[in-house]
């Protein structure tokens, strides 16, 4: 009889055990339902990445490649969204631009998820937030992921004690989980860790498809240097100089920096040193990435609004100009979108043989003017 | 009570699984703990054995300048006041051909050469390396200061090289005597002590400076031009200075 009790109490302790754990596992997996982008009708064919390196096909690293062809010769731009999924406005200004782009000369290829296994997990014991939902203007809503700035361990394991990528870095010590972070690993290699394979699609697709400019999206935490700055591989620095003068006279600060001659692994470097393309790597402001935010929610990621971080900075801890209310997410989203639109201008002023011409969106003015629910198109 | 104590480990152990991966706005997260480094793009410490000439850190390598030490001061410059004059200059000074090179090699040269295209100044020639033999050819050499490590290593040269480059292209500037602009445009992160090694030097011989005013927070600048009797312009931000040198070479 006792042991009659003891088995049914400890099958419900089981059966508890696996309602919880439905529950989580729900929650878990709804990471991998990608959002949807809604492309204009600009957009001639969605290729993958396994197209340029078989070893993805049929992996989470086989990445969709929205292609804007305009039919007319030119020059071809590389738009890299979400290489660091938890870096929001990078992924939602590729969206945005795959939404509203329309090219009139040469082409233009937009990757809204660059690490897409990284969209499918955010970061174990940050408490942080998995998603968060935008209205639109008809009423509906988008909801869009926040991921976690490395590969999904699920999908690439273990970190090794000691990895050297193609570029001759070495990833040690600190540096382990960075086998895992797809800007740290070009040029790839096809035979490499899955994360490294995705780098070798990326570069594999720059040389064949003799791409001329590469834009690679990201934000930083209100720690770090080089906020509002583009990184330039010494090849692109005189377009991205004119790029930063040129959005400078249009009001948005921005400063182009030397891409460092050691910063291996990193896409302006090693993409750089390994194609022919301009490499441009650009930062804006994150709160929602730093140690001192508050609670983590929809106000932290879309509204860019943290008061420790303005007071920090009014304590002069912190160096970069953080607004009274924080910077919300549409004005980094037209930041990116505007670099990119000045570095498109900046590029054809250098190579006039070979230029690029698109519309997207209008002026920084007119993309904040529109909000986040005006630029997403509701999904049918 | 042990069986009672396992039981809640156990629940509490199943309920730890269902914590993670919070939702909206809605089932409010708890506050975040503070982010592991890899988590943010704060730069790995460069482990020790790493290729010779070392990493560069993420977080660049302007040297000497701690880029969140506070630099906050009265500025004379804003948003509404792009621009500010300390003297007055004569533009009669600066005649062409025009020479522009970079003691640093910081990418603010690059943005200096940019300026002189929309300015639409057209005899000019650009070398960030130039040496002192050809300062003779020129009538007018602006100089713009600023250190990177990033930009030394670009160019292949060492901080050492640098300096002695430095050194013998002031010495042609005593001997030729064209007109010198020194300029500083990357603001409080180009200060330091290489950067302010190069812009002592070419101080000493300027007719004039141009400077992104946020450089000014220990009143270097402004000091040197009251000091020295050399006329100055702050800037609010570098581009501002398209205007400037429009002016300056706009006859």
């Amino acid at each position: 009889m006792k042991k009659r009790m003891y088995l049914w109490k400890n099958l419900l302790v089981l059966a508890v055990a696996l309602v919880f754990a439905v529950f989580a596992a729900t929650d878990f997996l709804a990471m991998r339902q990608q959002e949807p982008v809604v492309a204009s009708s600009g957009l001639t064919r969605i290729a993958r990445l396994s197209e340029y390196c078989e070893a993805l096909r049929g992996t989470v690293g086989d990445e969709e490649v929205y292609m804007y062809d305009s039919g007319v010769p030119g020059g071809t731009f590389l738009v890299l969204g979400g290489t660091h999924p938890n870096e929001s406005a990078g992924m939602m200004a590729a969206i945005a631009m795959a939404e509203n782009i329309q090219v009139t000369q040469g082409r233009v290829f937009i990757m809204p998820w660059t690490n897409k296994s990284g969209f499918t997990h955010t970061s174990p014991l940050d408490g942080m937030l998995d998603r968060f939902t935008i209205p639109l203007k008809d009423g509906s809503t988008r909801t869009f992921r926040v991921g976690n700035r490395l590969t999904n361990p699920v999908h690439q394991w273990p970190d090794r004690n000691f990895y050297e990528g193609t570029s001759g870095r070495k990833l040690v010590g600190t540096e382990t989980a960075e086998i895992r972070n797809v800007n740290r690993l070009y040029p790839g290699n096809e035979n490499g860790v899955l994360t490294e394979q995705v780098c070798a699609g990326i570069k594999n697709m720059i040389v064949q498809e003799n791409i001329s400019i590469v834009m690679d999206m990201h934000e930083g935490s209100p720690e770090f240097f080089y906020l509002d700055t583009t990184m330039a591989h010494e090849r692109a620095l005189p377009v991205a100089s004119m790029m930063s003068i040129d959005m400078s006279m249009d009001g948005q600060d921005m400063k182009a920096e030397l891409s460092g001659q050691t910063s291996y692994g990193l896409s302006h470097r090693s993409l750089g040193d390994n194609t022919d393309a301009l490499m441009t790597l650009m930062e804006t402001y994150n709160p929602s990435m730093g140690p001192l935010h508050g609670k983590m929610d929809d106000d932290l990621i879309v509204n860019g609004n943290e008061p420790n971080y303005y007071q920090a900075h009014l304590d002069g801890f912190i160096y970069y100009r953080v607004k009274p209310d924080g910077i919300p997410l549409i004005e980094r989203i037209a930041r990116h979108i505007l670099c990119i639109t000045r570095l498109k201008d900046a590029y054809n002023m250098y190579y006039p043989d070979a230029p690029i011409e698109f519309t997207c969106l209008g002026t920084y003015e007119d993309m904040v003017a529109l909000g986040l629910e005006g630029i997403y198109k509701p999904v049918k | 009570m042990k069986k009672t104590l396992a039981i809640l480990l156990a629940a509490l152990f199943v309920l730890s699984m269902a914590a993670c991966g919070s939702k909206t706005a809605e089932t409010p997260a708890p506050t975040a703990a503070p982010a592991a480094p890899a988590a943010t793009e704060a730069p790995a410490a460069a482990p020790a054995e790493q290729k010779a000439e070392g990493y560069t850190s993420s977080q660049g390598t302007v040297d000497g300048f701690d880029p969140n030490s506070q630099t906050d001061f009265e500025h004379n410059t804003s948003e509404e006041v792009r621009s500010f004059d300390i003297g007055t200059v004569d533009p009669a000074l600066f005649e062409t051909p025009i020479l522009v090179t970079s003691f640093g090699q910081s990418a603010d040269a690059s943005m200096m050469e940019v300026m002189m295209k929309k300015a639409g100044v057209k005899e000019y020639v650009f070398n960030a390396q130039a040496d002192g033999d050809m300062v003779k050819n020129f009538k007018t050499v602006i100089i713009v200061c600023g250190a990177s490590s990033k930009g030394l290593g670009a160019a292949g040269v060492s901080e050492k090289d640098e300096t002695a480059r430095a050194e013998r292209f002031m010495d042609a500037v005593k001997a030729s005597k064209p007109a010198i602009i020194m300029c500083h445009l990357g603001g409080s992160i180009r200060r330091g002590v290489l950067s302010d090694t190069f812009t002592d030097m070419v101080i000493d011989m300027a007719n004039y400076m141009v400077v992104v005013e946020d450089a000014n927070f220990d009143g270097k600048f402004s000091n040197a031009a009251t000091e020295k009797n050399i006329p100055l312009t702050f800037l609010y931000a570098i581009a501002d200075g398209v205007k400037v040198f429009s002016a300056l070479f706009g006859k």
